[in-house]
């Protein structure tokens, strides 16, 4: 499946796809999509809303049937429901009008002979988000700057996740998955390299791991049994993901990453520092790799023979790379154009061009790596015709940078929470 | 030309605009029209409509426009895909 880029032929396409929905299940349908304007709909944060939103309703209600699209209308969800249509319907308009992220989806409700109204419910119609007219009529005459409306979205959610870790952590890691193209990793259109994953089990994924992160948060940051404390909540992330992804590894390089940054901003959340934190936290883990012990995963393997340290590496030096050269990249980049999708594409790119990447490593040998990383160079600053052209020879190539991904959520991760502090 | 066989496009969504055209057996051409915008841009509609029609050389249909807040580009190229698949 390849990114449409025509959302008009795209919302017929669901228009029949609903329908066939509606033949084949029954009941009733309700279909969750991002109220966003313009014509290309899929960004990072239509994707969390609306997979935010399937999560609150799947836990509301008795779902019979689920699934999900990506088009240029974005993430679209749709829920098969054992529930009468009409007070569903009044269900789905309160939510709208009180859930933080109402006003920024559409809820649809309709059965195989009727589509439901806000007016069967003697509802007007909705408001604009910026201005007290109906947002129909503000469409209509383009009353509102995309950029302003793009802008006001953008602060909405960000509003949203910043005042919670666990939302943080699941906007950093669907942020990431979101975005598209990506060289050989999982997106909501391909599986890449990966004929054995796709999106879905990467949010089934991030949906089992995220409540873990409460319990990451309610760790004494100076209880001398810190480390081994996390390392106890690891295993057990771990094991919830392998639960959920029936043993594929989506994100074991990212729960590593994200529990070690976590804990270093709770003990000191200054950025010019935050470093010597990591160093300090993590001194444990170069323990790892003592010539003791037997190496057990492929970042390990390699450190012993090649000296090669991946995100291990990474972390024992304090992250440097991250605070001081792939963060700034991405925030540089989304100042200048707003554009998230392509500061993260970008920013991936550049991390993919100067990181020992193990699990490019583990496919394709140094040459293999060797490849990536100066393809990854000369891509950076090429468009997305481009970037879907390398991306489909990673692909011919079985290769996929899975750690350079896990470093691009944990910078997504910086960036929300480094903005929230006023520490950017 | 005359619309022979009906055809539609578009959806019911917000901003979209379901287009039907169908022979029209008084040959010429009849605009009927529903929106939820009609009194900011009902006008403004039609005259879009008649222009796209115009266009395609269509001298005879019924179009039935039922319209959610479209913008003109989106009325324009809903109304041609109607009249290509009327024509196909």
């Amino acid at each position: 499946m390849t990114e449409s880029t025509n959302v008009l032929s795209d919302r017929e396409e669901r228009a029949s796809f609903q329908r066939r929905l509606l033949e084949r299940y029954g009941h009733s349908l309700v279909v969750v999509r991002a109220n966003y304007p313009g014509n290309q709909k899929h960004t990072p944060d239509t994707f969390y809303v609306v997979e935010t939103m399937k999560k609150y309703l799947r836990s509301s209600s008795n779902v019979l049937h689920e699934t999900s699209t990506t088009t240029s209308e974005g993430r679209v969800g749709y829920l098969i429901l054992d529930e009468d249509p009409m007070s569903l319907k009044r269900r789905m308009v309160d939510l709208e009008e009180s859930h933080p992220f109402g006003r920024l989806v559409d809820i649809d409700v309709l059965t195989l002979t009727k589509a439901y109204h806000r007016s069967d419910l003697g509802k007007g119609m909705r408001k604009c988000f910026l201005c007290e007219e109906i947002a129909q009529v503000c469409v209509r005459s383009q009353r509102h700057p995309l950029h302003e409306l793009f802008a006001f979205y953008h602060r909405s959610v960000l509003e949203y996740v910043e005042t919670n870790p666990r939302e943080m952590f699941r906007y950093a890691l669907l942020a990431e998955l979101s975005c598209s193209p990506k060289f050989g990793l999982v997106t909501p259109f391909t599986s890449g390299s990966h004929d054995d994953m796709d999106a879905r089990m990467f949010i089934a994924s991030i949906d089992a791991l995220s409540p873990f992160i409460e319990d990451v948060v309610g760790l004494e940051t100076d209880d001398p049994l810190l480390f081994s404390k996390l390392r106890t909540i690891g295993r057990s992330m771990e094991e919830a993901m392998f639960r959920a992804t029936h043993g594929k590894n989506t994100h074991k390089g990212a729960i590593f990453l994200f529990l070690i940054l976590i804990t270093a901003l709770r003990i000191n959340p200054d950025r010019s520092t935050l470093n010597q934190t990591i160093r300090t936290l993590t001194e444990p883990v170069k323990e790892d790799f003592s010539d003791e012990i037997q190496p057990t995963t492929v970042g390990l393997r390699w450190h012993r023979s090649h000296g090669i340290g991946g995100i291990r590496g990474l972390v024992v030096d304090g992250m440097n790379p991250v605070l001081d050269d792939y963060l700034p990249f991405f925030t540089d980049e989304m100042k200048r154009t707003q554009d998230m999708n392509r500061a993260m594409v970008k920013t991936l790119l550049h991390i993919m061009s100067t990181l020992q990447d193990t699990t490019v490593l583990k496919r394709g040998g140094l040459d293999g790596l060797s490849w990536y990383q100066k393809q990854a160079s000369k891509h950076i600053d090429q468009d997305k015709e481009a970037w879907q052209t390398f991306s489909e020879e990673c692909i011919s190539r079985k290769l996929s940078g899975g750690g350079s991904a896990d470093v691009l959520a944990i910078v997504i991760y910086l960036y929300l929470a480094l903005s929230k502090e006023g520490n950017l | 030309m005359k619309i022979e066989k009906p055809a539609q496009a578009g959806t019911l969504e917000s901003n979209d605009i379901y287009v039907q055209i169908l022979p029209n057996p008084k040959e010429e051409i009849e605009i009927r029209l529903k929106s939820v915008v009609m009194l900011q841009f009902g006008k403004q509609i039609r005259q879009v409509a008649m222009q796209t029609l115009n266009e395609k050389g269509i001298t005879s249909c019924i179009l039935n426009l039922e319209d959610k807040g479209a913008l003109d580009y989106t009325i324009k190229a809903r109304i041609e895909s109607a009249v290509e698949r009327s024509l196909c």
